[in-house]
């Protein structure tokens, strides 16, 4: 019996519960990556559901081994994950019931540049198009 | 401020298709202006008193970080006369389209015939 195998059998289920935390912190770890390094802006449904897995598999590891520490570790990323879960939740956009609609002009407004420029809905006709982005927060 | 850099980013496209890029902020003017000197080639409105997000109804009250008004992310494609022809709004705010899926907007509904 090699090395790993003594410390397999000292303590089953390790793999599991490395692997399950692993995937427990992949997705928000992840998320910042694909956000702030690859500047891909879509919806981190992978999160929670990498920290589903994830949980799952410190289940798992607490089934083969029972100890203070793995029921810890349940814990601490069941309440992680869930957290994502709300979070995804929360995220989610109330569909829009406003004025604006295809084919018709643009809502009456008046309101001013950063500049201090008046910007009326007639500045919207001209010699160009617009893209008009409502945002939000750092994204 | 991934999505305004994108744009800023790919701001020649834009003039290419003879189309501006309006970013809307409800934050304080001081913040607007900063903002405006960090992305040159973007128009930044300065709605801190709502009137364009109202005109809109894009404001989602009390859903920022901090419980303040902020507004829906949204993206509304106006053409030269100033008609709608498209609005997207994305399921989940931290999703937006990126700059490449704008320009592709762009080029399908406000083609110039």
């Amino acid at each position: 019996m090699n090395d790993l195998d003594k410390a397999t059998a000292r303590h089953p289920g390790r793999p599991l519960l490395l692997l399950g935390v692993f995937l427990a912190v992949a997705g928000p770890a992840l998320m910042m990556l694909l956000t702030f390094a690859a500047k891909i802006l879509i919806t981190p449904w992978y999160a929670p559901v990498l920290g589903t897995l994830g949980v799952a598999l410190i289940i798992l590891a607490l089934v083969r081994s029972r100890s203070i520490w793995r029921w810890t570790a349940v814990v601490i990323f069941t309440v992680f994950v869930g957290f994502q879960w709300w979070a995804l939740l929360a995220m989610r956009t109330p569909a829009y019931t406003g004025p604006v609609k295809d084919a018709q002009p643009f809502p009456a407004f008046a309101t001013t540049l950063a500049d201090g420029a008046p910007f009326t809905q007639n500045d919207l006709k001209g010699d160009q198009s617009t893209v008009m982005v409502f945002f939000r927060g750092r994204w | 401020m991934v999505e305004l850099g994108q744009l800023e980013a790919h701001h020649d496209e834009f003039a290419k298709r003879k189309t501006r890029v309006v970013a809307v902020s409800v934050d304080g003017l001081e913040d607007s202006k900063k903002m405006q000197q960090d992305f040159p080639h973007l128009t930044v409105v300065a709605d801190h008193y709502h009137r364009l997000v109202d005109a809109v109804a894009v404001l989602h009250p009390g859903a920022g970080e901090h419980g303040e008004d902020v507004a829906v992310p949204t993206t509304i494609l106006v053409d030269k006369d100033g008609v709608v022809r498209a609005l997207f709004r994305p399921t989940s705010v931290a999703s937006r389209l990126s700059a490449s899926e704008v320009l592709a907007a762009v080029d399908k509904m406000l083609a110039v015939p």
